[in-house]
């Protein structure tokens, strides 16, 4: 992916309109919303197959991400490599951090597995193609929107806090200090890394490591 | 932001903030399952004990018989053979507190049919299955667990049961159903740390689930450690059947597996987001 954003403004310019941006970014958070609904509504509600369901919600992201504003840039030549590696690398560290806490919290008390009834391999697609939709929502589009508005800081709390309360349906209340902190780290990703790969590796592997822990 | 240092030092500030957050969070207060995780959630249909019309029947349970090593409590980790699993019991070397005469733990998960054991109170409702988790030693005493010791009872409930939030894990106690401190996980499943061992459920408010869009009970749900009286009513196992549920769960391909149903689901989804994609889309350039 090479996908590079500035922290502060839009993908495609440094100064995009304000009333755009408040639609960029309301519109891509009420979107998400819906489609996270969409998705507990199709699993839980009428028994939808999880991978089919899965796939389906990762490709609403990515056009979500894209009415949003994001897009891919071309690599910059003069360094663009390097930096992709960089970002690569941090989102491994970072990932490496998330997974160790697991297993520390494994460790420490009661553990119930994921197991999902799948094999690995598409499950792994679709847990691929959802981990890096989410991160050129919100980490992208609506980080890019938010920080056009009211800076960097702004996008940071209301991504993060969004991150956490996506993951509401799924768990409950009780896991959003956990996801807050973590969505914390991958604004964190974003914003030393200007783009959206750092975070992306990050949550991929994060989520893969669920399949074994 | 105007300078690259100063983006770097939020940057640094911020991950390292979450960084902590998350691991005060994880590590105070462990979550038992792979909390971060938000992809598919993959499921084997509920297999009940009696099931509904067109659900799949010949739930089965689990058993284990552990060695006790130096008077010390193995670890107990042992669940049904469905993915995730219908029930599953937790318990960290340890932790359990066992005679000095205990030579080995046997532990069981029987599943059973909400309809031979004690009725929910009323508006209340078993979801799927009642199980009986036994963990003795090997002459038959039963076994017991601090509250420390975090020992976890998981049950998952029917894959209709919509509102996870409303579901709760009951022990019967006294021939009274109990609601246990409950936390969700991911695909409707219910876990609650105990400190001893009988016949768990799911029990859910009468009125919530698929026909109930979510919606709260009318009598509200019950403070969570409050006990639910036994009504004494026949039981409700069939009442307490979620609303009929489309074909399309009963003729599951399996797991993972592809069905007429799961594509026309997944396709009508992707349809509505992509319309409302183009929709906006269309809206917003029109503007320019």
């Amino acid at each position: 992916m090479t996908a590079r954003a500035s922290a502060t403004s839009g993908p495609r310019t440094a100064a995009a309109p304000s009333g755009r941006a408040v639609v960029r970014s309301l519109g891509g958070l009420l979107l998400l919303v819906v489609a996270v609904e969409a998705r507990r509504w199709a699993v839980a509600d009428i028994g939808a197959d999880g991978l089919a369901v899965g796939a389906a919600f990762g490709v609403g992201l990515f056009l979500i991400a894209a009415l949003g504003g994001w897009r891919p840039h071309a690599t910059d030549r003069q360094g663009g490599w390097l930096g992709l590696v960089r970002d690569v690398g941090a989102g491994l560290l970072a990932a490496a951090a998330l997974v160790g806490l697991a297993v520390l919290a494994r460790m420490r008390g009661p553990w119930v597995p994921l197991d999902p009834a799948a094999s690995l391999v598409p499950w792994a697609a679709v847990t691929i193609l959802v981990a890096i939709a989410e991160e050129l929502v919100l980490r992208g589009s609506i980080f890019d929107a938010i920080a056009g508005l009211g800076g960097p800081a702004a996008a940071v709390a209301v991504t993060s806090i969004a991150f956490a309360l996506l993951h509401v349906p799924l768990y409950g209340m009780r896991v959003v200090p956990l996801d807050l902190g973590v969505g914390l780290l991958f604004a964190g990703l974003r914003l030393a890394s200007g783009g959206v790969v750092a975070p992306a590796v990050a949550h991929v592997v994060a989520d893969l490591a669920a399949w074994w822990l | 932001m105007r300078s690259p240092f100063r983006r770097w030092r939020l940057a640094a500030a911020v991950a390292s903030l979450g960084l902590f957050v998350a691991a005060i969070a994880q590590l105070a207060a462990p979550l038992p399952g792979p909390p971060l995780y938000d992809g598919v959630v993959v499921a084997d249909p509920y297999v009940w004990v009696r099931a509904p019309a067109g659900q799949p029947g010949g739930a089965t349970g689990a058993s284990a018989t552990l060695p006790v090593v130096n008077h010390t409590s193995p670890l107990v980790a042992v669940a049904t053979t469905e993915a995730p699993p219908q029930a599953q019991v937790v318990a960290m070397d340890g932790t359990l507190d066992i005679p000095r005469t205990a030579t080995a733990l046997q532990v069981t998960i029987v599943p059973l049919d909400p309809a031979s054991v004690v009725a929910a109170a009323a508006g209340w409702r078993v979801l799927g299955n009642v199980y009986r988790i036994r963990v003795v030693d090997q002459v038959g005493h039963p076994i017991t667990a601090p509250a420390s010791a975090a020992v976890t009872v998981v049950l998952r409930g029917p894959d209709s049961t919509a509102d996870v939030s409303l579901g709760q894990l009951g022990e019967l106690v006294d021939g009274r159903w109990t609601a246990l401190k409950t936390d969700t996980g991911v695909g409707s499943t219910f876990d609650a740390i105990v400190t001893s061992f009988g016949d768990f459920a799911v029990l859910a408010p009468i009125g919530s689930g698929a026909s109930a869009s979510g919606a709260p009970a009318a009598s509200g749900a019950p403070a969570a450690s409050g006990a639910l009286a036994a009504s004494g009513a026949p039981a409700t196992s069939v009442a307490g059947v979620p609303s009929a549920r489309p074909t399309a769960i009963g003729s599951s391909a399996g797991p993972g597996g592809w069905t007429a149903s799961t594509l026309e689901t997944a396709v009508a989804v992707m349809a509505l987001v992509a319309a409302a994609a183009v929709a906006l889309y269309t809206i917003r350039t029109s503007r320019r």
